[in-house]
């Protein structure tokens, strides 16, 4: 049978979790964007300040629903609320701000219920302008916490690469509450 | 926010302002102005056990998800929101300007005339929107 999941897209302000939703909403997404006046932080003009909202359905059916976090520290109140009843989060990284690895541990600590039972994927962007740390990298850093989750390389303007993230998170899911029905019937 | 974006001069005219809600109407608890995105610029008055910088972030996600709600309904514009506490009320109005949008959030007493309170506090946002527009 079809299901809806709910998924977080979260990350540092300007890693592109209000353009990934974008990319891939096959509704027009919500946006709660306003004039940015932190241009120290950031340069860009706008910045989500509550949430983003996307939907799309995958070839089995099944719904997926995209919230995206703001990115800002301030606004932390927003990622406990939005990461009720989640089933997955994407954290997305910019690799040309300054220490990506350190951020990406920031964000997983933020989402660590998500991320310690394997319902997490981590989205690398702009590589090609700056591509250390390396892949190998990120995924190092996680093992050393003792975390399982698959890093990927991604351009988030392009929605094949955004979708690809989502796949391999929803398999991850999928096979975990496979598991847990088997111990659950065991 | 890049504090030199608000001269010191136009901070205190902008906080007098604030300061002449919070002794015109006595129903008024405290007030705090931010900028849209939840930066915090003045504030006076009790704001309970809470921070200034932690109402100026929630009170842009509240009145931003407002927006997208009335955007949403096609109720046109969303100047004003209002939440209705056990103790009293927030009230998050926008206060227009071309280069520097802000909120005003008023937290009121738990008895209130409401028509009193929206008159000063409309009020006080021309005053701050004339501020801010000549700056
Ligand atoms: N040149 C280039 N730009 C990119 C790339 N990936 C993302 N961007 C741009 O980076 C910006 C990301 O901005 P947003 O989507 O607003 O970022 P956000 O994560 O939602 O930020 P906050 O809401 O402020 O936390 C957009 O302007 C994207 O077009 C990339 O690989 N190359
Ligand atoms: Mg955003």
């Amino acid at each position: 049978m079809a299901q809806e999941y709910k998924l977080i897209f979260t990350g540092s302000m300007g890693a592109g979790k209000t353009t990934a939703i974008a990319a891939i909403s096959e509704i027009a997404p919500i946006k709660t964007e306003v004039a940015n006046t932190d241009r120290q932080a950031h340069s860009k003009e706008q910045t989500t300040v509550a949430m983003d909202y996307g939907e799309v359905q995958l070839e089995n059916g099944d719904r997926l629903r995209l919230y995206g976090t703001p990115g800002q520290e301030r606004f932390r109140f927003m990622w406990d609320i939005l990461q009720q009843g989640a089933l997955g989060v994407i954290i997305l990284v910019d690799n040309t701000q300054s220490e990506p690895i350190a951020t990406m541990k920031h964000y997983v600590h933020s989402f660590k219920k998500l991320v310690s039972c394997d319902r997490a994927v981590v989205g690398v962007g702009r590589m090609d302008e700056n591509p250390h740390p390396s892949l190998e990298d990120f995924s190092q850093a996680l093992e050393e916490e003792g975390l399982d989750v698959p890093v990927f390389a991604v351009d988030i303007r392009k929605g094949d690469d955004v979708l690809l993230m989502l796949d391999v998170l929803m398999n991850r899911i999928e096979v975990w509450e496979m598991l847990n029905q088997l111990e659950a019937q065991a | 926010m890049d504090t030199n974006q608000i001269s010191d001069s136009l901070q205190l005219r902008l906080e007098m302002d604030l300061k002449k809600l919070l002794a015109v109407n006595d129903q008024v608890r405290a007030v705090l102005l931010a900028t849209t995105d939840g930066f915090e610029v003045a504030y006076c008055g009790d704001l309970g056990s809470s921070t200034p910088s932690n109402i100026s972030a929630m009170t842009s996600s509240m009145l931003s998800l407002a927006i997208a709600m009335v955007n949403e309904t096609g109720l046109s514009s969303c100047l004003n929101l209002m939440v209705e506490g056990g103790q009293g009320r927030a009230i998050i109005m926008s206060v227009p300007s071309k280069n520097k949008p802000m909120l005003l959030t008023v937290l009121t007493r738990e008895q209130v005339s409401l028509g009193q309170l929206l008159l000063d506090a409309k009020i006080t946002v021309k005053q701050l929107s004339d501020k801010l527009e000549n700056c």
